[in-house]
């Protein structure tokens, strides 16, 4: 059982040969991964599968993976607890929307986790069971209707601009009633700008721009442009769309790698509009940010949150 | 001399067996509970005691111990005690509960194990380790499987805690089978004016999650409603801004324009049969 913990984990050196030759995907996929606890319990001659067509893994209502196997005659199961997808949002004051734009508000009382990471096509495969393929990559073609579903069969909600900026936005402290919100354009500094020359290989741990690719390949599942609570992804990377309760047409985070390292898109709190189709960039929040890329047959990622 | 002696053997042969006892409850006990999964009091009067004292002379359901037995069924057992009185001693008993009934129904039921003569008994549960304390004797169980809920802090999951990242469960059980119990728009959890729960919380039977609506002056939890969240939307219920955010105290909510709720642009919050909406 320890060592099933430990592969589940990701704190083992258990290599599976299905994705022995997978490229640039990080080790962070395979952590709470189903089909790679799978692959390890396939591997392991002495216990044998109790479940319907050759597999050790079901599922209960929620998802939540559960191992059934036989050993020295005996049946067991064993819930995997996926600790590795979401991250726990402090009870304190916040302030959506870009610097400048202050919808003051609070989470006393709600216990929000937020995923770290994009729900994944894994994520989807597992839930309606259709398309076996790039598993390891942001689900970025659902319907805004799929995408709260799959949310709600988790449980949970679409995530809301509100919640995705108190998660991005640098706090200096834990204070839970701060006298004044700073409101820092980039999670993991106070810098008010950034040095806009042609960004370097660090630069791309921070904001995975259009140039990047060129610069350092594109890791899914990769944690970069990590927040101070933990999430990843909290600039560049791709489009993500969330609920927005204040500006309810402001729902998409544009900056990702369709747009280049100076493009003003990149900084915490800045909406664009998404109806489903086609982004619009319009200036939602403010008229100085002027940027007129061309963005087509754009994807377009999401995560969920949890109130729990 | 010879009485003295006689008095010491006495004793000593009482306090052996007292020690055979207390080691054969252990050894029953431990080897049942080695992956018990929960606790859960059956009289919410003894959470947190230290030491069970009253009603003196009575018998009493303490808390039952879920856990999955040496054939990985699901099982539970009672933890009953006679509370000591002047002339009488109390009595530890734990009693199978093969049919998962209210324990306090099994209170005269015979024990598969048991310690008599007992003055003190109280327990505590820490983290993963319950201990169980019998007069001078302190049994310790380490409850790996243990899962508890407790205050969530900056970088931690949302599953509800546990020492391990996998927990043995029962085995002849179809998890994949049992359905969902709350629809949208159930209400699964609700709360007075003065914070007390009329509904307990059953939020996490929702079959696609929940909402929460601004329903009482209760500033720390608001009622819930299973379902997609609409808040802001005309004729739904006003989003939370907070009252921290906003500075009102909760006693003053339910006001027309109340800043404890917001709505979508154009639309007003107001205050209707103690809700907050939007119009």
């Amino acid at each position: 059982m320890k060592e099933i913990q430990e592969v589940w984990s990701g704190n083992s050196d258990f290599i599976c040969n299905d994705y022995k030759n997978l490229k640039g995907v990080s080790s962070e996929f395979y952590s709470c991964n189903p089909k790679y606890i799978d692959c390890y319990l396939r591997s392991q001659e002495e216990i044998s599968p109790i479940i319907k067509g050759s597999s050790y893994i079901e599922f209960d209502r929620r998802k939540n993976p559960i191992v059934s196997f036989k050993m020295d005659g005996h049946s067991f199961k064993i819930k995997l607890l996926n600790t590795c997808s979401d991250t726990y949002l402090p009870q304190r004051k916040y302030s959506a929307g870009p610097k400048g734009v202050g919808f003051i508000w609070d989470n006393i009382g709600q216990n929000i986790f937020i995923n770290k990471g994009y729900v994944s096509n894994l994520d989807i495969f597992l839930w309606n069971g259709k398309n076996n393929k790039n598993l390891f990559r942001p689900s970025s073609k659902l319907s805004l209707e799929d995408q709260i579903q799959f949310c709600q069969s988790k449980g949970k909600q679409l995530l809301e601009s509100r919640y995705f900026d108190a998660a991005s936005f640098y706090v200096g402290s834990l204070e839970t009633n701060p006298e004044y919100i700073f409101k820092f354009p980039y999670p993991w500094s106070k810098k008010s700008r950034l040095n806009m020359q042609e960004p370097k290989s660090r630069d791309c741990a921070n904001i995975y721009s259009r140039e990047c690719e060129s610069i350092r390949p594109y890791e899914f599942f990769e944690p970069i442009a990590t927040t101070w609570i933990g999430i990843n992804n909290s600039l560049g990377s791709y489009p993500e769309i969330f609920i927005n309760k204040f500006i309810p047409r402001a729902n998409l985070k544009l900056s990702s790698f369709y747009l280049p390292f100076d493009s003003k898109w990149h900084q915490v709190g800045l909406r664009s509009s998404f109806d489903g189709s086609n982004p619009n960039l319009i200036e939602v929040y403010s008229k100085k940010i002027m940027d007129r890329d061309k963005v087509q047959d754009i994807g377009v990622a999401f995560r969920c949150m949890l109130n729990r | 001399m010879y009485v003295k002696s006689l008095i010491l053997f006495f004793l000593l042969i009482i306090s052996c067996k007292q020690a055979v006892t207390t080691g054969e409850f252990y050894e029953k006990t431990s080897s049942r509970w080695i992956y018990a999964s929960n606790i859960s009091w059956v009289n919410g009067h003894y959470q947190g005691s230290e030491k069970i004292l009253s009603p003196k002379g009575t018998y009493q359901s303490i808390f039952e111990v879920e856990f999955i037995d040496s054939n990985f069924n699901k099982s539970y057992d009672c933890i009953q005690f006679y509370i000591p009185k002047n002339e009488s001693d109390g009595e530890l008993t734990i009693v199978r509960n093969p049919e998962h009934e209210n324990c306090s129904r099994l209170i005269t039921n015979t024990g598969y194990a048991q310690i008599k003569d007992i003055r003190n008994f109280g327990f505590e549960l820490n983290e993963d380790v319950l201990k169980l304390k019998v007069d001078e004797y302190r049994f310790e169980y380490k409850l790996l499987n243990l899962i508890k809920e407790s205050s969530p802090k900056l970088l931690d999951s949302s599953i509800i805690e546990s020492s391990v990242s996998g927990v043995l469960i029962a085995s002849k059980v179809s998890y994949s089978k049992s359905k969902p119990l709350l629809e949208d728009g159930s209400i699964c959890f609700e709360i007075d004016d003065e914070c007390n729960e009329v509904l307990k919380n059953r939020c996490s039977d929702c079959t696609g999650g929940f909402f929460e609506v601004v329903a009482s002056k209760c500033g720390i939890k608001r009622k819930r409603i299973c379902g997609i969240n609409k808040c802001g939307q005309k004729n739904q219920p006003a989003c939370f801004r907070g009252y921290l955010a906003s500075g009102i105290n909760p006693a003053n909510y339910c006001i027309s324009a109340s800043p404890v709720g917001f709505c979508n642009k154009g639309l007003n919050v107001v205050c209707v049969n103690d809700i907050l909406m939007c119009e």
